[in-house]
């Protein structure tokens, strides 16, 4: 059962995968000093939440943004796998 | 979590789900008790997971390619899947302006109508998403002002629309209109 499932998770092009979300990280991280204007706007004191925030998105989404592709292809397989993770 | 005014996981986790699915569930009996940042980013999920987090990517980062259908297909829901122009990218990119100018004439005519410009915004991504997430306690009703509410219903309805027929009708593809 364990092999079967491990085989099967190995056809997935999760280069591919991470590069997505990684990307997906990244926009939320930039996307997120919407906010943190906003806070400091109105000044509510909560924009270093939103700091932090950025600074995770950023910080784990790059490193997965440019892992290198074994090969560029991916499939709707992936794609379904990358939407259902991000 | 970070900001303290959603303490346990479970709930947070919720809240996030929710907006970028726009579900506009809520776990949440205080909204006003929230800052205006977390009001904001709470609404502003909507926004973002209204046309789906990928077809953002898809829109506006580099590295896509013919294959990036794919993942259109698997974020767009319905068995099918209109491609407006020969590149996907292009296509992502004509639904995000048809998605933004629509949602920058709600804010002008919220604003018009006498709404602060941060409410306005905040219900007009609730409204984008149609999920509806909204930053007082008994939504719109609140204001108990019948030009928010209509304006926001035909907006509601608009937003539910297919972006595919808003394309075609700019360019007087009328046909396709009608077959949409």
């Amino acid at each position: 059962m364990m092999f079967l499932l491990n085989h099967k998770l190995q056809k997935f092009n999760w280069h591919v995968i991470f590069n997505i979300i990684g990307y997906v990280l990244i926009a939320e991280g930039i996307l997120l000093a919407l906010p943190l204007v906003i806070d400091l706007i109105y000044d509510e004191q909560v924009w270093s939440a939103y700091l932090i925030g950025m600074a995770l998105c950023i910080g784990i989404g790059y490193p997965m943004s440019i892992l290198k592709r074994k090969h560029t292809s991916y499939f709707a397989k992936d794609g379904m796998i990358a939407v259902g993770l991000s | 979590m970070l900001t303290g005014e959603i303490p346990h996981y479970a709930d947070a986790f919720f809240e996030t789900v929710s907006g970028f699915t726009t579900t506009g569930s809520s776990i949440l009996s205080d909204i006003e008790a929230l800052s205006r940042a977390s009001l904001f980013w709470r609404s502003f999920t909507h926004w973002i997971g209204g046309m789906g987090v990928l077809v953002f990517i898809l829109a506006f980062l580099p590295k896509s390619n013919e294959r990036t259908m794919h993942i259109m297909r698997a974020e767009v829901p319905g068995p099918t899947i209109g491609k407006l122009v020969p590149r996907m990218k292009e296509s992502a990119k004509i639904l995000y302006e048809i998605y933004m100018a629509l949602r920058i004439i709600e804010v002008v005519l919220l604003v018009l109508g006498g709404m602060p410009l941060f409410d306005s915004l905040c219900n007009s991504f609730g409204t984008v998403g149609t999920g509806g997430f909204a930053i007082l306690n008994t939504s719109i009703g609140q204001y108990n002002n019948v030009y928010y509410e209509m304006v926001i219903t035909v907006f509601m309805l608009l937003f539910g629309i297919n972006f595919n027929m808003y394309y075609f009708l700019l360019i007087k593809d009328f046909k396709q209109v009608f077959k949409e």
